[in-house]
């Protein structure tokens, strides 16, 4: 099952952000995929899943620096890439990967898109076949990043989405 | 739509471009030529001869923008459209400037991007 990794620190989770980031999910679902998706509630912490899955990251770079990682558990993963893509690809294949960093592309675009945070550079994806639960553990989480992840829940089951923003909790503090 | 373009798709995705394909597959559209890069479009775009490019703006080794501005630049006329996640305004702004024809923002409908083909074609006609 899905889960984030909740830090013990109480983290102040950019509404604006993971607000867009659930909005972006959904558009990418209905428009492209022609399916339903809900986003559960941020959940602070960086995503760690114990089952083998595909983790595909986008990095943000400028006023808002930090990735954005799309996680794909096999069941649910299988399922969303046939919709994305049209046709069924082998889970953790290098289709699939190109598929699933393709989504995170597409999610973390449409994010910055509607933050409406200008001169944000996104990177080209960056995609992992995680087969061991402990290789899966984000580097996202660093001291002074706020990482966030949300649930996605489709036909299929369960996609998270984590959200890491570098800086933010200096930021947060020094406001 | 012309059964008869000739389009060429340059992403470096290719689930993308099998998306793209495959729209224009439906239309009956046969002619068709992929790149993964700007630099790959312009070794192919000689001997295929578009009469219509489809081009992602964030790509290895040469991106979109700098695909368009070379296109141009050789006095190629052919309608290009950008299919992009890069939605701000001063992008599609740049891009327009560079000779970008119309604009695509991801995600996208089948429906929004043969209406885009659509206008763009027929701007190009008149």
């Amino acid at each position: 099952m899905p889960q984030s990794n909740e830090e013990s620190s109480s983290s102040s989770v950019r509404p604006a952000v993971a607000t867009a980031v659930a909005q972006s999910v959904c558009q990418l679902f209905r428009s492209m995929m022609r399916r339903e998706v809900g986003c559960g509630v941020p959940q602070p912490g960086c995503a760690k899943l114990s089952d083998k899955h595909v983790r595909a990251t986008i990095a943000l770079s400028g006023p808002l620096a930090g990735t954005v990682s799309v996680l794909l558990p096999e069941a649910a993963g299988v399922e969303v890439i046939a919709a994305f893509a049209g046709r069924t690809l082998a889970f953790g294949s290098a289709e699939f990967r190109d598929a699933a960093g393709e989504m995170a592309n597409i999610v973390a675009g449409a994010a910055i898109t509607h933050i409406g945070v200008r001169n944000v550079k996104l990177g080209c994806p960056k995609t992992a076949f995680i087969t061991s639960p402990d290789a899966g553990a984000s580097q996202a989480q660093t001291p002074n990043n706020e990482c966030f992840v949300l649930s996605c829940v489709t036909q299929g089951g369960t996609l998270l989405v984590e959200v890491s923003l570098v800086g933010a909790k200096a930021s947060a503090k020094a406001a | 739509m012309d059964s008869t373009l000739r389009v060429l798709l340059v992403d470096d995705s290719k689930t993308m471009r099998n998306i793209q394909r495959a729209m224009f597959s439906q239309f009956g559209i046969t002619e068709i030529e992929e790149a993964q890069d700007g630099q790959d479009a312009l070794s192919k775009i000689g001997a295929f001869r578009p009469t219509l490019v489809l081009v992602d703006w964030n790509m290895p080794v040469m991106d979109g923008l700098a695909f368009v501005k070379n296109v141009r630049e050789r006095g190629m006329t052919m309608p290009i459209i950008m299919v992009t996640t890069e939605g701000e305004k001063t992008k599609v702004i740049t891009a327009i400037k560079a000779g970008v024809n119309n604009y695509v923002i991801k995600p996208f409908t089948p429906e929004v991007l043969a209406q885009r083909v659509e206008e763009t074609l027929a701007k190009k006609a008149a």
